[in-house]
């Protein structure tokens, strides 16, 4: 009886090794966010064209970096986002030249955004700035209206000025678990912002001084559970993505609940996800072909609809669904307030490097209440 | 009957409680029909739909399942060998540094080891190229490495306490010591490869560190899956698919102690 059961399990494992290695199709790897390219899309392509597409995910751009890094990763398209990342890995070398013969659809990324990208340093000849979508504040309508009612609008003044956060603070605020995605807003707030970067010593010393006013209204710090915490009632305002805002719109909707999101005129932010072929890609053709596909603009406009990210092609907008096309502060479509937004500067040299540092680590120690190691 | 003093007995209560309790909130909230994890509304089982018409998630689960199967498999005949070397009656030179050093991965942080596997990929396919790619084979190496050790350390305290005269008599007997190795001390020390299995098995299965070291195309495990999904907010779906493990988990649970009874029966 033990034998026989011993032997079953070799036999299964034995089969399991086998079935292993068995895919002669045509295949690209892609490595890319959880959720932002759907099965049915991934399907679609595979009928058009026969390339099977094996989709990975990875949890932070972190993760993506290590693999770009330890040479050969296998994976022939990825996202990385621009700012630091995409940003410093192209710098490095990491990815090949796209050759824009075999993406014709390269034309249909245009406009604002990409301009705003190539400003920022952003190389086009090698990264295709695809997505993109903004930082704001997303909250529960009823409770700001409850506590402000005067105020017909939510505004950065209401987190950032102590006096009003402080109303605010017992229904739950949540601020960015990242430097970058608060810190422009505090230099606007506090009348730091020039052409220079946001994070010199100085400057920073300012936003210590005035979060350790804040810090104890914040009720969390966190980028990704916003969702999760306005659904929840933990939290009335939280500042983040417009797409995880998107989705926090849709799914209040079922639980009879209104949550918006607004990005208030001079504190938006812009940020910008590239796709990128590694140098060793093992099947570039392929990479190619799949990058051309998902710049079809109805294709693109798929990729909106099912994720909230926006695409940086102007042509797909009209296959945008209508709810989310004529909400202005998700979707904004202005060209004033495109070219108006927010984007810092990728870090060029060691200076850079040292004030990105040093923000991050004041930062984390801002959001461990630590006040004392910074000297204040 | 032993008499229990009622300290001991709340103490117990509530020792359980710590341990089981977020178990039973979790498998709770996979039958409610929330859209948001955590909240109960109505019984549905609309969210075990969902686990089992995502295709990734139920690939993952596939691909996580083959390599603790395959790493625990081999875990467990590496661990076995080790441990049958290292409780040799005989003695060697370093036998008990051999001994004392098998037990390393153990204490080895598992970042360490992942990123030191890593490493020694890509210079072994920089000379050899090979593994061209890293995938379910290099992960499940990797998981090989850190259990082997569990394995050792649980089959080499069955055979520490092994009768060393059954083997004797056997080899008296005429026995080869290849035929005394598996009549003999094998069946004595299966309960113990078992639970060295099933010790491998589920480290494998839950391992997030050293998998995110290792993966390669086609091959992202359920854990690391797991991770990725909570950019977008946690679904419930997740909550849904713990259960279906906890419930795989207690049926194997379940498989083993019947295997295993009628075995303590002739022990007696």
């Amino acid at each position: 009886m033990r034998k026989s059961i011993i032997i079953c399990c070799l036999i299964l494992g034995v089969i399991c090794i086998l079935r292993m290695d068995k895919n002669a199709k045509e295949t690209v790897n892609v490595y890319g966010w959880y959720g932002i390219i759907s099965n049915e899309i991934l399907k679609d392509f595979e009928k058009e064209t026969g390339i099977k597409v094996i989709y990975d995910v990875y949890d932070n751009n972190d993760s993506l970096e290590a693999k770009l890094l330890a040479t050969n990763s296998g994976y022939d398209v990825v996202f990385p986002s621009f700012i630091p990342y995409a940003a410093r890995q192209c710098a490095m070398g990491v990815y090949a030249k796209l050759n824009s013969n075999l993406i014709p659809n390269l034309k249909n990324i245009q406009g604002k955004i990409t301009e705003k990208f190539s400003k920022a340093g952003g190389d086009t000849t090698r990264m295709v700035p695809m997505f993109w979508g903004t930082i704001g504040i997303a909250y529960d309508e009823e409770a700001i209206q409850n506590v402000f009612p005067e105020s017909k609008e939510v505004t950065y003044d209401m987190l950032l000025n102590p006096e009003k956060i402080e109303k605010l603070s017992k229904y739950g605020v949540s601020f960015p678990e990242e430097y970058i995605d608060i810190f422009p807003q505090a230099a606007v707030f506090l009348n730091l912002r020039d052409n220079g970067s946001i994070k010199t010593p100085e400057k920073v010393k300012e936003y210590v001084k005035h979060f350790k006013k804040l810090r104890k209204y914040i009720k969390k710090f966190s980028s990704t559970t916003l969702i999760k915490d306005l659904l929840s009632g933990e939290v009335v305002v939280a500042i983040g993505c417009s797409d995880n805002a998107w989705r926090a719109i849709q799914s209040a909707k079922k639980l009879d609940k209104k949550i918006k999101y607004a990005i208030p005129a001079g504190y938006a932010i812009l940020w910008i996800d590239c796709i990128g072929i590694p140098n060793k890609a093992p099947h570039k053709k392929n990479a190619h072909k799949f990058i051309n596909y998902l710049l079809r603009p109805e294709i693109a406009a798929k990729l909106t609809n099912n994720t909230g990210i926006l695409v940086n092609i102007p042509e797909a907008r009209k296959y945008f669904d209508k709810e989310f096309a004529n909400d202005m502060q998700i979707c904004p479509q202005d060209e004033g307030m495109l070219s108006e937004m927010i984007m810092g500067n990728p870090s060029r040299n060691a200076d850079d490097i040292r004030m990105d540092k040093m923000a991050t680590r004041v930062w984390s120690q801002i959001r461990m209440n630590d006040f004392d190691s910074l000297g204040e | 009957m032993l008499k229990v003093s009622k300290t001991i007995i709340t103490m117990l209560i509530f020792g359980y409680a710590f341990l089981f309790i977020p178990i039973l909130f979790l498998i709770i909230s996979s039958f409610s029909d929330s859209e948001i994890s955590g909240n109960w509304t109505n019984f549905s089982l609309r969210w075990f739909h969902e686990v089992l018409e995502d295709e990734d998630l139920v690939r993952a689960m596939m691909t996580s399942f083959k390599i603790a199967f395959i790493s625990a498999s081999g875990a467990v005949v590496l661990g076995t060998l080790a441990a049958v070397a290292t409780t040799n009656t005989g003695t060697y030179f370093g036998k008990n540094f051999l001994t004392n050093t098998i037990i390393v991965p153990i204490v080895m942080p598992e970042i360490i080891v992942g990123f030191s596997l890593l490493m020694l990929f890509i210079s072994v396919e920089s000379i050899f190229e090979f593994p061209k790619e890293r995938g379910v084979m290099t992960v499940a190496i990797g998981h090989i490495m850190a259990t082997m050790a569990y394995v050792h350390m649980t089959v080499r305290a069955r055979l520490l306490s092994f009768d060393k005269s059954l083997e004797e008599a056997a080899l008296n007997l005429g026995a080869r010591p290849f035929t005394v190795f598996f009549k003999i001390k094998i069946p004595a020390i299966s309960k113990a490869i078992l639970s060295g299995w099933l010790l491998a098995f589920t480290f494998s299965l839950d391992d997030l560190v050293i998998a995110s070291f290792l993966t390669g195309p086609g091959s992202t495990t359920l854990p690391i899956l797991i991770f990725s999904n909570v950019r977008i907010g946690l679904s419930p779906a997740i909550n849904a698919l713990a259960t279906m493990i906890i419930a795989i988990v207690i049926l194997c649970l379940i498989g083993v102690y019947l295997l295993s009874k009628p075995k303590k029966r002739k022990d007696t």
